[in-house]
């Protein structure tokens, strides 16, 4: 089953570079990087809501990615990188739980150094107003559950089939069904003009 | 008819909407069925044409959200592979070794201050002298009895006759004497004079018999105990040396790598 990638290229020589990059071959794998690392980076920005948390994550990812190479033995090479993002994610929140709530590392949701997205045609108050869109939307995807949140994000965001969502979070197809469908109605609830208001301390 | 079921299906169900059905439906992935089934529902009830509406509009929103442009490129550089390297596949040995050498120093200086301490007689002859000199203030002062030592471990260097002190000085014997019998039984005065080559004085060869038989006993038992000993410092000097270099070397191996 082949998705095309949220970009509409097809990555023509994937296959080469995922076999000499399983054999050790950096520059292979580097090859891969440059392919999928637009996704990875998106997943992990929307995930964490933060574009330097984003950054390491993905470089994490990376890094553990070349590392289990030899692991990699799914349908899809995008969705098993997609996965390991998930879980470069999932450590970065673990630290930043355990961290005290006052550190000044610990961003406020979607506030934090947001991603440079400008388009250079819209004029300055459409972009402050679809800055302001895309806070609201980055701070109440952070209020959903993990889960609810990476099915959200990869459904929505980056076009991911239910397919290859459940291969990256090693669940059923029904159980991705459920999770976008729970996440997507927090959000109309959490998004709604007088809504469930945000309850920041 | 079939409407007319169906309509009954629905007024009579439980009012809550199917939220996994209107989702899917979204993305277009119900099966037909399932869809001609959900339109039917939607088209009587106005809470699920509403909720149907906001999942439509959140999907679009989360849709349009701009896909990022990440500030800097993810490939790997060989060093940074390097550096990130994990230290999970050390083996148990490399692990401990640190702590292993710290052990096996402790240990060996414990068994090296032992070993001191049960030879040199340096501990003990001191303390044994100024009990010594405590009970017979006039006699010679500053040297330890070199009988004293003697008796307590026999390997103690021969220092004391070299110096060309009497071995059976009278406190000499009176600290043997003291330790063979008990000191209430035999006065310090007596006992010295009895500590002499003639020793007619039952007491006395009593005294004389069982300081040597212990002192043979002690040299056999001591000479094997202190074989072991040696051994064991040994082994234990080598197991610290070798942890302590492993631990170095690993050290270097691994600053060497990432510098």
């Amino acid at each position: 089953m082949v998705h095309p990638s949220p970009e509409g290229t097809a990555p023509p020589n994937e296959e080469a570079l995922l076999r000499d990059a399983r054999r050790g071959d950096l520059d292979a794998f580097n090859g891969l990087v440059e392919l999928h690392q637009r996704p990875a980076y998106n997943l992990c920005l929307r995930m964490l809501g933060s574009a330097t948390a984003a950054e390491d994550a993905t470089q994490d990812a990376f890094l553990s990615a070349f590392r289990h190479m030899g692991e990699f033995k799914g349908a899809s090479f995008r969705a098993w990188l997609m996965r390991i993002a998930a879980n470069a994610c999932t450590d970065e929140l673990r630290r930043r739980a355990r961290r005290p709530v006052t550190s000044l590392d610990a961003p406020a949701p979607g506030s934090d150094d947001p991603p440079d997205v400008a388009d250079p045609a819209a004029g300055p108050e459409t972009e402050a107003l679809r800055r302001e869109e895309e806070e609201r939307v980055q701070a109440a995807l952070l209020r959903l559950p993990e889960d609810q949140r990476l099915a959200v994000v990869m459904c929505d965001l980056q076009g991911f089939a239910y397919e290859e969502i459940a291969e990256a979070m090693r669940t059923s197809i029904g159980t991705v069904k459920s999770r976008i469908a729970r996440g997507r109605e927090k959000l109309r609830r959490v998004l709604a003009p007088g809504g469930e208001q945000i309850k920041d301390a | 008819m079939e409407c007319v079921k169906r309509l009954l299906d629905f007024v009579l169900r439980r009012h809550q909407p199917d939220i996994d059905a209107l989702s899917e439906h979204l993305d277009g992935r119900l099966a037909a069925s399932a869809a001609a089934e959900l339109q039917a529902h939607l088209a009587v009830c106005a809470d699920c044409r509403t909720r149907l509406d906001g999942l439509r509009d959140v999907r679009a929103r989360l849709c349009g959200m701009p896909l990022a442009e990440p500030a800097r490129s993810f490939r790997l550089s060989r060093s940074a592979i390097e550096a990130a390297r994990p230290a999970a596949p050390a083996s148990t040995f490399m692990r401990f070794a640190p702590a292993l050498s710290a052990a096996a120093a402790l240990v060996f200086a414990i068994a090296v201050a032992a070993d001191i301490y049960s030879s040199g007689g340096g501990g003990t002859g001191a303390a044994r002298f100024s009990a010594q000199s405590a009970k017979a203030p006039d006699t010679q002062g500053a040297v330890p009895a070199p009988g004293t030592a003697a008796a307590a471990a026999p390997y103690a260097p021969p220092a004391g006759n070299s110096k060309g002190v009497p071995v059976q000085s009278p406190e000499s014997g009176a600290a043997t004497d003291s330790r063979a019998a008990p000191v209430s039984a035999t006065p310090p005065g007596s006992s010295a004079a009895e500590n002499g080559p003639a020793r007619e004085s039952p007491t006395g060869t009593t005294a004389l018999l069982s300081q040597n038989e212990r002192q043979s006993n002690q040299e056999g038992g001591i000479s094997a105990g202190r074989l072991a000993l040696r051994i064991a410092e040994a082994l234990v000097a080598a197991v610290g040396i070798g942890a302590a270099a492993v631990t170095v070397g690993s050290r270097m191996i691994k600053r060497g790598g990432s510098g």
